[in-house]
């Protein structure tokens, strides 16, 4: 397999372990299954390196001692050491996407209400709500469905209190959730229905 | 067992500090059990051993 694979994993993953698995790929051959096993380790990486406290906390359930930190078999103290890296690019790519979704929602309300107060539907169409009328209801489910799952991931961080940029990011995604709520039930039953 | 999962596997261990990188040597990449993975290794061996035997004595007693 060719090494390029490896661009696939983050780049501290990379650092830490990219050597090691390009040796080993390079002995590999191509195949379906290399390529799936590889993709979905890149995957788990990726998630990983942007939620690796709360991975590691859940790793641990079950041997926290009393005071909180982790023990090992027979309550020996187990010094588990911090994520190798961790790279917080992944959450506010998806943050930025989920703004983005919003955002192009947004611009789709107005056609909606002039619409339903009898405005010529052509007058007022933009370009989100042609994408609006092509994917029809997928693009509302996609546009309150991300920020939702993405606040839910952000909040499980955050409620551990084990990131304070994670409980930006979940703030930043609850107000997404609000809003695309509040535009959804708000403007979408009195507007026309997506054809 | 593919790339992805073998290194996701050496990944894991490696940043809970339960396996530690030895010098390469030629194409080889070994790695070796901490004393804190051996720890863990031996309790849950226990564990399975108390699982295993708890689960013969309820066989024994039907």
């Amino acid at each position: 397999m060719n090494r390029r694979w490896i661009y696939l994993f983050p780049p501290g993953w990379r650092r830490d372990y990219g050597p090691d698995l390009a040796e080993t790929l390079s002995s590999l051959p191509l195949s379906a299954s290399n390529v799936v096993d590889l993709v979905d380790g890149a995957g788990d990486a990726w998630i990983s390196a942007s939620f690796g406290r709360v991975f590691h906390r859940r790793d641990t359930e079950g041997r926290v001692g009393a005071n909180g930190s982790p023990e090992g078999p027979n309550g020996s103290p187990l010094t588990l050491p911090a994520p190798a890296a961790r790279h917080r690019g992944p959450v506010w790519a998806l943050a930025a996407a989920g703004w983005s979704l919003i955002l192009l929602f947004y611009a789709t309300v107005p056609a909606y209400a002039t619409s339903s107060s009898g405005g010529p539907l052509e007058a007022t169409r933009t370009a989100s709500y042609s994408l609006a009328a092509v994917t029809g209801p997928l693009f509302l489910v996609v546009v309150v469905l991300f920020p939702l799952l993405l606040s839910v991931a952000c909040l499980t961080a955050s409620q551990f209190a084990l990131s304070r940029d994670l409980r930006w990011a979940s703030v930043t995604a609850w107000g997404c959730v609000g809003l695309s709520w509040v535009l959804c039930l708000g403007a979408i039953p009195s507007g026309p229905s997506l054809k | 067992m593919g790339p992805g999962t073998l290194y996701g596997a050496i990944a894991r261990l490696h940043r809970r500090g339960w396996i530690e990188r030895l010098p390469a040597s030629d194409r080889r990449h070994p790695y070796q059990l901490t004393a804190s993975g051996r720890a863990v290794l031996l309790g849950e061996f226990a564990e399975l051993r108390a699982f295993a035997d708890y689960v013969l004595q309820t066989q024994a007693l039907r």
